[in-house]
């Protein structure tokens, strides 16, 4: 048997990746298989774990898995090859024997940065998403877990601006999860790369999640925590991140906001806050590539009102008020403004300037 | 003797003529009413008899046979009534007779319409204006209808109209007395609305108050989406202020809706502000579209020319908005049921309201949401593609701060509003002259690539639009569609690129889906 088939068999035994990696201190793959049949072995096991790896130590399966993993198109990666991701082989990280996944995994060379928060996004952290990622993007590739919310914003803010994404998963590759995603899924299937450690069949439980978020901070050198409340999910990978070492930044947001606890209480506890992406950028020396906006010529009315809002973010009513403008008027200048993207709506009916 | 009476029924909006035979002979004594009778028309037995006693004609106990030619459609309603009794009358050699007793001739010259009641009066009945109308054109001379439905009458020209109050007038009428028959006037358009308020007590929401404006002006369907208490209801309620004036065509076509449904107003008799129903969301398919066994109209038919205004539009059934499709595309419904197939007209603007989730509050700058992503996923999904894709305007009305409610600013009023949207609608109203299409928000595809062309400035930004915020390809159309109105709104003939960036802004959930 080679390595990498004994690391499938490993991870086709459905043994926590916890107690996989215990084991595997004490002995190599190739012990275990080798002298599995000795008392000493035997008595060292959980009657369960012994059970389980005891089913799938079998030649003929290992190959069948093989087979069908090839056959619907699944590539995976094990611990014994040069290419598994050096960042996750880390005792903290509690790197799981064979990674599965469809896509591209060169992109995991480049300098990798989560942006993770919550599933209940407001439309401020939607916006704060994409704005910040697709910057992002130009220089990092961005993780993240496919879930709605400032995930899916994160994914899609990638693969709008043309930069890479990794959608790591809490189930297996065939049953990604949620639906509303699942376009999305497709879409990272092709021009980036999604993964997951669990066999392409299991499905999702409510200790997947919380599993696979370790893999998320794992991947990358830091993780961005946009929107999250005191329970957030996202607040798992942050500590994953400090437990491994990794950076973690976290967008302020409205102390009064359900959605921001969490990110505040990070800042609160050492966390470098983060307002733009320029501030990832310089962290790490890396230069910001994005593209200066081209200047565009504004007419009197679009400049008042951009003048307005210089002076602070306002609502629709408040601009008529202050521009002295006619409604059609203001309504036609602030439609050139959002459109030119120098203005956008920060939430329903609240301007302010990009 | 055997007397014959013409009389009038509807089915739908066409009329169309019945004669009333009732014939006296020997036997038991009875009245038997033939001709598939509803259960009104069955009761009318009573009322007639004692209607005639009342009257102070002879009514001894006889086998009376009525019979309601022709015999194959159903008749329905007391509208009956008073052929019957004078059918009676004349069969009995009590009435419509010279002095030799044979019957006069002149009594098939009219047509009787009318219910009466046990004292011999004659009382007001549904659908007269349709009835007259379609009299007219099958060439009826002279009608009698009850001096009750005098107002809605007066509008019918080139027919000679006699109004009775009571069977003994009739039997005068017939017995060659001379009456002279109503006089018509003109319809009186333009009057004020009644009932809705006025925009200048709307605190704030401009942009909302502007979205209305395009939307009377142009006849758009028009969608409001905000938190509970953004006054989204009361900027509804302020529509009816700014509607157009009704064209006569319009007013009639309408007033024959309602006449036949029985909800025109008695003292004006004739509709002459554009209808605004708002049917409450626990509304049956039926009401909406309109049925039961006789095919009568329903609300979206009595919108007719007017506004349907569904408020909070997810709480309605799904199956009860999706009827809404088609009519909004064709602007009339055929109500098809086993006795009949009635095609009625309901060219309606949609005015919908709606909460951005099921708590109210999601995007809300006050009030924290509580819903989770799949609950507000699953109340919008509540209004179908289909549907939404009809509605050419969808706006934020945002929450009012305390600081507008107090603060003293000099707003329009809705009779400014209405004077712009009025010129508006004056220039489609020349624009579409001899074509079916009234407003802009109708136009055929043909008409948008005639009259909706873009400069290379509103290619631009329309082109900039599309990449920039993410509309979807239903979202064109609509926009070309809304900067056509917010041109005629500003007295152009050509569509600017200021015209087009305002049409964008009213596709907050075309931006939403990116």
């Amino acid at each position: 048997m080679v390595l990498s088939d004994l690391y499938l068999w490993l991870s086709y035994s459905h043994i926590p990746t916890r107690k996989i990696n215990m084991l595997l201190e004490k002995m190599s793959p190739s012990q275990l298989w080798d002298s599995f049949d000795d008392d000493e072995i035997k008595y060292s096991l959980d009657d369960k774990t012994f059970g389980l790896l005891k089913r799938t130590r079998n030649k003929e399966y290992i190959d069948r898995a093989k087979y069908y993993l090839e056959s619907n198109n699944i590539k995976y990666v094990t611990r014994a090859d040069p290419i598994y991701p050096s960042a996750l082989a880390q005792k903290e990280v509690d790197p799981p024997p064979v990674l599965y996944y469809k896509g591209d995994l060169s992109i995991l060379m480049q300098p990798c940065l989560a942006v993770v928060g919550t599933r209940k996004a407001s439309q401020y952290g939607r916006y704060v998403t994409s704005r910040t990622v697709e910057e992002l993007a130009s220089a990092f590739t961005i993780v993240s877990g496919l879930a709605t919310g400032i995930d899916g914003y994160a994914h899609r803010a990638a693969l709008a601006a043309g930069g890479k994404t990794v959608a790591v998963l809490g189930s297996g590759l065939f049953h990604a999860s949620p639906t509303s995603n699942l376009a999305l899924f497709d879409e990272i299937c092709q021009n980036g790369l999604a993964l997951s450690e669990y066999t392409p069949d299991t499905h999702a439980t409510e200790y997947t999640f919380p599993q696979r978020n370790r893999i998320i901070s794992g991947l990358c050198s830091g993780v961005l925590v946009v929107e999250a409340s005191y329970k957030s999910g996202s607040l798992i990978t942050a500590n994953c991140a400090l437990d491994q070492g990794r950076d973690v930044f976290a967008v302020p947001g409205d102390i009064d906001k359900i959605r921001s606890q969490g990110t505040n209480n990070l800042i609160k506890h050492g966390a470098i806050a983060v307002t733009c992406a320029d501030d990832i950028f310089d962290y790490y020396s890396v230069k910001n590539k994005k593209e200066q906006p081209k200047t565009v010529a504004l007419d009197f009315a679009e400049q008042s009102v951009l003048d307005a809002l210089n002076g602070g973010e306002k609502s629709f009513d408040a601009l008529v008020d202050v521009c002295g403008m006619t409604v059609p008027e203001l309504n036609t200048a602030l439609s050139a403004l959002l459109i030119y993207g120098l203005v956008h709506e920060k939430s329903k009916n609240l301007y302010t300037v990009s | 003797m055997l007397a014959k009476i013409n009389s009038y029924a509807l089915n739908g909006l066409d009329g169309y003529g019945v004669t009333v035979e009732v014939d006296i002979h020997m036997g038991l004594p009875s009245i038997d009413v033939v001709g598939l009778p509803d259960t009104a028309i069955k009761e009318s037995r009573e009322r007639v008899r004692s209607a005639i006693k009342n009257s102070g004609y002879d009514f001894s106990p006889r086998k009376i046979t009525v019979n309601l030619a022709p015999a194959h459609t159903k008749k329905e309603g007391p509208i009956f009534d008073l052929a019957i009794a004078l059918g009676m009358l004349v069969s009995t050699e009590q009435a419509g007779i010279d002095e030799r007793k044979t019957p006069l001739k002149s009594v098939n010259d009219y047509v009787f319409l009318g219910e009466l009641s046990l004292s011999g009066e004659v009382a007001r009945v549904n659908g007269v204006m349709p009835m007259l109308i379609a009299a007219r054109e099958q060439g009826v001379k002279k009608i009698v209808i009850p001096k009750a439905n005098i107002n809605e009458a007066k509008y019918i020209r080139d027919i000679e109209i006699y109004a009775v109050e009571s069977l003994r007038d009739a039997v005068a009428l017939i017995d060659g007395a001379t009456r002279t028959p109503i006089d018509c006037c003109d319809v009186v358009l333009g009057g004020e609305a009644s009932g809705g308020e006025d925009l200048k007590y709307v605190k704030g929401q401009y942009a909302a108050k502007r979205a209305l404006e395009i939307a009377a002006a142009g006849g758009h369907n028009i969608i409001m989406i905000g938190s509970p208490g953004g006054g989204k209801t009361m900027l509804a309620k302020c529509l009816p202020t700014i509607l157009p004036d009704m064209t006569e065509a319009e007013a009639l076509e309408t007033t024959k809706i309602h006449s036949v449904a029985g909800i025109l107003d008695e003292s004006c008799g004739i509709v002459t502000t554009r209808p605004f129903r708002s049917p409450h969301h626990t509304t049956s398919r039926v009401a909406l579209t309109g049925g039961g066994p006789s095919a009568k109209p329903g609300e979206i038919s009595y919108s007719h020319n007017g506004v349907l205004f569904l408020d909070e539009l997810p709480e309605y059934p799904r199956s009860v908005l999706e009827i809404l499709r088609q009519p909004l595309e064709d602007g009339v419904v055929t109500v098809s049921r086993a006795a009949r197939s009635v095609e009625y007209p309901a060219n309606f603007m949609l005015v919908a309201s709606m909460n951005p989730c099921p708590c109210g509050y999601y995007g809300s700058a006050t009030h924290q949401c509580t819903c989770s992503p799949s609950q507000i996923q699953k109340y919008m999904s509540r209004i179908s593609g289909p549907l939404l894709d009809r509605i050419d305007l969808h706006i934020d009305v945002d929450e009012v701060h305390y600081d507008d409610l107090t603060k003293e600013s000099n707003t329009e009023s809705s009779a400014d509003v209405r004077a712009r949207v009025n010129a508006a609608r004056a220039v489609q109203t020349a624009r579409y002259a001899g074509t079916n299409v009234h407003s802009n928000a109708k136009m055929t595809s043909e008409m948008i690539k005639k009259y909706c062309v873009l400069d290379a400035a509103g290619e631009r930004i329309l082109q900039a639009a599309f990449d920039k915020l993410g509309m979807s390809a239903r979202a064109y159309t609509r926009i070309l569609k809304v900067a056509r109105t917010i041109a005629d709104l500003d007295g152009k003939t050509d569509i600017t690129s200021a015209h087009v960036a305002e049409a964008v802004m009213y596709r907050s959930l075309d931006k939403a889906v990116k």
